[in-house]
């Protein structure tokens, strides 16, 4: 339960944040001859939106009786999604010299063996995979890879 | 006419609807990308095999959206993800057969509901289309984003900010209707905007991948049911409908009122059917109102699929991705698109309306079937193999809707977000619809505003205006006024 | 553990024997051009004019050429993103795309410093003609009417077509500039294209398109609206009743224009072997009749004359969004 209503806590002030940031940015656009808003007039209205939801969340999440409904936040391994994150950051870089198709094969190896697939299988699977995707969408679909 | 029965008409439909399902069926590869990808085959095939194929393939991919959902929790469409938590429940419940199966005959009868209506008022409707400007499109587009908001089974308040938080991303890039920049900073690919599908493959597929990476066995608790497959696929979801025939009914005529909106037809008309559905079912048993809040979504989006070609057909205006390849075919081939179609191509114009039905009543059920089963062995995949094809799919999907590397990190980057956002209690469905409906706000609000020279006024001067606007209100009194016991008698999760 | 590091040796075995069979063998000088398939760029989204003529040349080129030509859209930003992936692309003839008339627009809106000089222009493929088109009840029957009305109650006629900006509003502040009116006399009501600018005036929301003749014919010949003029030189071909500006005394032109080109400092060689396939695909019955259907106007230009057709657009696009003070820095 505290801990549930820390994580809402700290959302709502994110949200908050995130509102100020938008409508602040969004002042910073023109407006239209005539003096009319013009492009900043929607994401000011999103901004006042988000702050708006921003306070009552955070004023719901100090009230005795709040739901909680955040997923509690269960133990869980940050380090693998880290590296997950990193695969998906490095991959661009990697076709560039490799190329689409073997750069997505390590990618591929590389989430098995995370997955914790026995690298047997992770090659099967990295083979079978990357061959598919050769056929479907190269081959047929024409997208160039 | 002749030409759809001919051999490679028949081809054509069998496989524009196997590529539907196998595209929505896989986890991570979403239904939309299926047909995304179609576009530049389209233009190389006859139209008498392009139509049926591409009418074949737009309505399996819509029902095949929903497979992906019963796996592995993945959504294929944003239409789809207006009820993807109950399918996924459902299918942990029931068995994946049944929930395919109510998914897929629930589409078969709302495509055929939706296309019979096509066929007999398409003259209708095309003059209450015609009537539409700026205004009607702006209210719709409030209407379905306010169902959005109270089609959550949490806090309303935090789906208003998922909702909020998906408008915000499609407000990045060249503003549409002014051709200012706006949240790029500085970077030319943000320049183009963030993609609703690369987007939705990262909400849904990649965050899946990050979920198991987290905490392995999350997924795991629930036994599955076996089942006799024929009786559970089909006889079960029959019975339901013919009970309850006039939900059904009446998500499809929701389905194809709202369907001939310009981009967002199938969406918004899935999302406004469920949410009314959820208001209905309050306080009543969860298992129910579970099933009938999945056969209302499923039967209004394929309903709006048929209802979508109205303006296309009939005024030469394409609503959204698939109606604009479809006249593209047409001008290629020599035919002009347009009401004079209706009289100089009655053969043509049957031939299609054919292929609505045999897709609907043939193509869905066939196709269905097939997809639920090759579900049922996927879904007893161990999720680490299964996830780590998911991986590379995502990645490969995000890629192929620009042919642009780039867009594997905003894929990513929204992985991690849903990532986060579920652990806040924050739905993610909400995130697509935004995106999805938000440049339809803001482009019709723009365009009513500046042609009305900025008298607010002007928005509630439209007797059809006025009449949507008022649906808005009653969402949300009733909405508010019964959101406590709503949130209550769902499982909130 | 042997079976592990046996394992890794063949992955990365076939990893390296895929990573080398994707590279071709070389062709330097670009003697035996094409040796593979060709990538045709288009800067907007399916099923829109340029992609159609796009693809239409792209299926008859590869007959002339000898090697395929793939189609892909890079949309977005108003056409920045695709123009400027043609720009960053290999001048090496496998990269090609279409240009359209945007690239004499975008830099003038302070989106990009793209501007023609960044291509090697190889060829005009469509130049489709804006049209000043009205409802079929409307009270104006030819276009002095429409300029008396307009007079008459200045600001109160809008007009329509794409986004503020773009090519048919820069149609219309010509059109108003050259008949002596201001910029606000008829002013624009920015749409997401000439699609949703002809839902809205059949509904009623704007009571003037500006947007091509291929765009407004179909309503057209259904009789749900009705061509005052069109802003060519001369009649088009394809619609002899349709009167021009020129004729009613207003001297002005706008027209939106595909052209195919490749990256700036392509080969010679390369150039010319494009530019004979492309001539040839454009002579060539298939490409012309699929055109026609779509009712846009081929216009076949080439070397020279395509380079100072270009330039003579660049100039006066700018020179009219100056005017609208569309022009930014």
């Amino acid at each position: 339960m505290e801990k549930g209503k820390t994580i809402n806590i700290l959302t709502s002030t994110f949200v908050l944040l995130i509102g100020i940031l938008v409508f602040i940015f969004s002042r910073q656009f023109p407006v239209l001859p005539e003096g009319h808003p013009g492009p900043g007039l929607f994401p000011s209205v999103l901004g006042g939106f988000l702050i708006l939801a921003g306070v009552l969340l955070l004023i719901s999440a100090f009230r005795p009786r709040a739901i909680n409904d955040t997923a509690s936040f269960e133990k869980g391994n940050w380090r693998i999604v880290l590296l997950m994150l990193a695969v998906i950051v490095v991959f661009p870089f990697l076709q560039q010299f490799l190329g689409f198709l073997p750069a997505l094969a390590i990618a591929i190896l590389i989430v098995g063996l995370l997955m914790r697939l026995r690298i047997v299988k992770a090659i099967l699977v990295t083979l079978l995979t990357t061959a598919f995707i050769y056929l479907i969408f190269n081959q047929i679909l024409h997208v160039p890879l | 006419m002749t030409e759809l029965f001919s051999v490679q008409g028949i081809l054509a439909l069998l496989l524009g609807g196997l590529y539907g399902a196998i595209f929505g069926a896989i986890p991570g590869l979403t239904a939309t990308l299926a047909i995304a990808l179609f576009i530049p085959i389209a233009f190389f095939l006859d139209p008498a095999i392009a139509l049926p194929a591409i009418i074949a393939i737009s309505s399996v991919a819509i029902f095949a959206g929903d497979v992906g959902s019963t796996v592995a929790r993945i959504p294929g469409t944003p239409a789809s993800a207006a009820y993807f938590d109950k399918l996924f429940g459902l299918s942990r419940k029931e068995g994946p057969l049944y929930a395919l199966g109510l998914s897929a005959i629930g589409s078969a009868v709302g495509g055929i509901i939706g296309s019979l209506l096509l066929i007999l008022t398409a003259s209708a409707i095309v003059t209450l289309a015609r009537q539409f400007s700026s205004f009607e499109y702006f209210w719709i587009a409030v209407l379905g984003l306010t169902a959005g908001v109270f089609a959550s089974g949490g806090s309303t308040l935090k789906s208003l900010v998922s909702l909020l938080l998906g408008i915000l991303f499609s407000t990045v890039g060249v503003d549409p209707t002014l051709g200012f920049p706006r949240f790029n900073f500085g970077s030319t690919q943000l320049m183009g905007g963030l993609n609703y599908i690369v987007a939705m493959i990262g909400l849904f597929g990649f965050s899946e991948v990050l979920n198991h990476l987290f905490n392995p066995g999350r997924h795991f608790d629930v036994e599955l049911k076996t089942q006799r497959s024929a009786r559970a696929f089909f006889i079960k979801p029959l019975l339901l409908i013919v009970k309850k025939k006039w939900l059904v009914i009446r998500s499809s005529l929701v389905g194809v009122l709202v369907g001939f909106l310009p981009g967002a037809g199938a969406d918004i008309g899935s999302w406004v059917s469920t949410s009314l559905e959820k208001i209905r079912q309050r306080g009543k048993s969860d298992d129910v109102a579970d099933d009938e809040i999945i056969l209302s979504g499923t039967s209004s989006n394929n309903a709006a699929v048929a209802s979508a070609w109205i303006p296309a057909l009939s005024l030469g205006l394409p609503g959204d991705t698939v109606t604009a390849i479809v006249l593209g075919v047409f001008m290629m081939k020599g035919i002009s698109p347009g009401p004079l179609l209706f009289d100089q191509q009655p053969g043509l114009i049957m031939s299609l309306y054919l292929t609505f039905i045999i897709s609907n009543l043939l193509l869905l059920p066939f196709y269905g079937y097939l997809s639920a089963l090759m579900a049922k062995r996927l879904i007893k995949t161990p999720m680490p193999l299964l996830l780590t094809v998911v991986t590379a799919l995502c990645m490969v999907g995000a890629y192929a809707i620009n042919n642009d590397v780039r867009d594997i990190w905003i894929m990513g980057g929204m992985g991690m977000l849903a990532f986060l956002l579920q652990r806040g209690g924050f739905p993610l469905a909400q995130v697509v619809l935004g995106m999805v409906l938000g440049p339809i706000l803001e482009q019709n609000f723009m365009v009513s505003a500046i042609k009305s020279k900025w008298n607010m006024m002007s928005f509630f001067d439209r007797p059809v205006a006025l009449i949507l606007m008022a649906c808005t209100l009653i969402i949300i009194v009733v909405g508010v006024r019964y959101g406590k016991r709503f949130t209550a008698g769902s499982d909130g999760s | 553990m042997k079976s592990k590091v046996l394992s890794w040796f063949f992955l990365i075995a076939i990893l390296w024997a895929a990573a080398s069979g994707c590279n071709n063998p070389g062709d330097a000088n670009g003697d035996n051009f094409p040796t593979r398939p060709i990538t045709l760029l288009v800067p907007w989204a399916a099923g829109g004019m340029t992609d159609l003529s796009s693809r239409a040349l792209a299926a008859v080129l590869q007959k002339h050429i000898g090697a395929s030509v793939n189609v892909i859209n890079r949309t977005g930003g108003g056409g920045v993103i695709g123009h400027l992936a043609l720009s960053q692309a290999k001048p090496d003839g496998y990269t090609i795309g279409a240009v359209t008339v945007e690239i004499t627009m975008l830099h003038n809106m302070g989106l990009t410093d793209l501007t023609y000089q960044d291509y090697t222009p190889l060829g005009l493929v469509v130049d489709n003609a804006a049209s000043v088109t009205v409802r079929a009840d409307a009270p104006y029957n030819n276009i002095d009417d429409l300029i008396q009305a307009i007079k008459m109650n200045p600001g109160d006629i809008q007009a329509s077509g794409t986004a503020r900006g773009a090519i048919w509003d820069l149609a219309r502040i010509g059109f108003l500039t050259a008949a002596g009116l201001l910029d606000t006399d008829m002013p624009w009501v920015p749409s997401q294209g000439a699609a949703p600018a002809l839902q809205e005036l059949l509904a009623g929301g704007v009571d003037v398109v500006t947007a091509s003749m291929s765009e407004v014919d179909a309503l057209r010949q259904a009789g749900q609206v009705k061509t005052l003029a069109v802003m060519a030189d001369e009649r088009l071909k394809k619609f002899p009743n349709v009167p021009t500006l020129k004729e009613n005394g207003i001297d002005w032109q706008s027209s939106g224009w595909v052209s195919v080109c490749a990256p700036k400092n392509l080969p010679e060689n390369i150039k010319l072997k494009l530019e004979a396939g492309i001539k040839a695909a454009m002579d060539d019955e298939e490409f012309i009749s699929a055109l026609n259907t779509a009712g846009s106007n081929i216009r076949p230009l080439q070397g020279q004359e395509l380079l100072d057709f270009i330039k003579s657009q660049h100039e006066k696009n700018e020179e009219a969004m100056g005017l609208a003070g569309l022009k930014q820095g």
